[in-house]
């Protein structure tokens, strides 16, 4: 029976692999992958940063199946995810807790490359790709923070809102393209929604797609390299 | 020192470790599925009926709203006969009946099944009448008994 088992496997396997070529491709890109020497735990921070985002990603879908974008309901769908569903409250704070941790780990991860020098010729596009998920990962926080709709995340907002209006001319434009209106009401919750659930969630997968195809493309950068050439 | 090491790889440790960590994963990935299970099945509705009670005002005179009492919808309509509260669920398929004001009688939209104030039928496919649901009036508010 096992023997059999294990045979249709082989046989689903090849019959996949002859395909897509997935076996060499996990050779290439995994089990076989050649990594400089002498990696440091700094290196293990991007990876960080794409599990944090996966949960990010896993928590707020579960989320938003019980979450109402609405004024008149969202604290109370919040309140009923926090104390009704059963382990609402874990997912909920998980995912308050990664945004967090989201943004220290792309700071960690930051600093490390500026501190190894990875971000130079020929790496480029994969730093700007880089900061621009920075940036993308800071306005989802701010997105998201508004949702539960309690008085702290709408005075939060409120105040946040009110930062660029002394730019001259265009400040009190942008405030009021931000809010949607003169001061926070239901549709700056539905954009903050559209843009924390839709709009930036697709650009930083696109663009950690980009950053993830361009550090394979490149390979890990090695300092000791970098160093001992200049050496010579 | 160095001499005594042995230098054939260690298959078991090796093995153990791998088995270690598989088992390790496994029981995290488990927990995490047991988790979301949880959280995504239906949660059981709380109603535990509050003594349940709408402001006459919310209806008017020849108006309906529907409720949700006891876990199923209930139609509250203010006709001419009065107050009065029904199952909202049509009797022939369980559709919701809605309450047409200019007509003052319900219509059900799936089958064009029509009652009057008190729930009887008056025509299309129901069997039966609706199922009524005691209120009371007491101090404008409209109590569930």
């Amino acid at each position: 029976m096992i023997t059999w088992l294990k045979k249709q496997a082989l046989a689903l396997y090849d019959w996949v692999d002859y395909r897509t070529g997935v076996q060499d491709l996990t050779k290439d890109q995994l089990t076989e992958y050649r990594v400089p020497p002498k990696l440091n735990k700094w290196y293990s921070l991007g990876g960080l940063a794409l599990f944090v985002l996966i949960m990010q990603l896993v928590t707020g879908t579960l989320l938003l199946v019980y979450y109402v974008p609405s004024t008149e309901e969202g604290f109370a769908s919040v309140q009923r995810i926090m104390l009704e569903i059963p382990y609402g409250w874990l997912i909920r704070v998980s995912h308050a807790v990664g945004s967090h941790a989201m943004i220290f780990v792309l700071i960690l991860h930051m600093v490390s490359v500026v501190c190894m020098g990875s971000y130079k010729k020929p790496r480029e596009i994969t730093w700007l790709t880089g900061c621009a998920l920075l940036f993308l990962s800071l306005g989802i926080c701010f997105t998201g923070y508004l949702l539960p709709w309690s008085q702290l995340s709408y005075w939060a907002t409120t105040v946040a809102t009110n930062i660029p209006e002394p730019i001259p001319l265009i400040g009190p434009w942008i405030v009021k393209i931000i809010r949607g209106g003169e001061s926070i009401s239901p549709d700056t919750l539905n954009r903050f929604f559209a843009l924390h659930v839709v709009v930036i969630p697709a650009v930083m997968l696109a663009l950690v797609g980009v950053h993830l195809f361009l550090v394979r493309v490149l390979g890990i950068s090695d300092p000791s390299k970098n160093k001992s050439k200049k050496d010579s | 020192m160095s001499e005594t090491i042995d230098k054939t790889p260690r298959t078991n440790r090796r093995g153990f470790i791998q088995w270690s960590l598989l088992g390790l994963l496994s029981a995290w990935f488990l927990a995490s599925l047991n988790m979301i299970v949880q959280f995504l099945i239906p949660p059981a509705r709380s109603h535990k009926s509050k003594d349940l009670s709408i402001p006459l005002t919310q209806i008017p005179p020849g108006t309906s709203t529907v409720v949700n009492y006891k876990g199923s919808p209930v139609i509250v309509v203010n006709s001419d006969l009065g107050v009065a509260a029904f199952d909202a669920a049509c009797t022939h398929l369980g559709c919701v009946v809605k309450w047409l004001p200019e007509q003052q009688n319900f219509y059900c939209p799936c089958h064009a099944g029509k009652f009057d104030q008190t729930g009887k039928v008056i025509s299309g496919p129901p069997p039966e009448p609706l199922h009524p649901v005691k209120v009371e009036v007491v101090n404008d508010n409209i109590v569930f008994l």
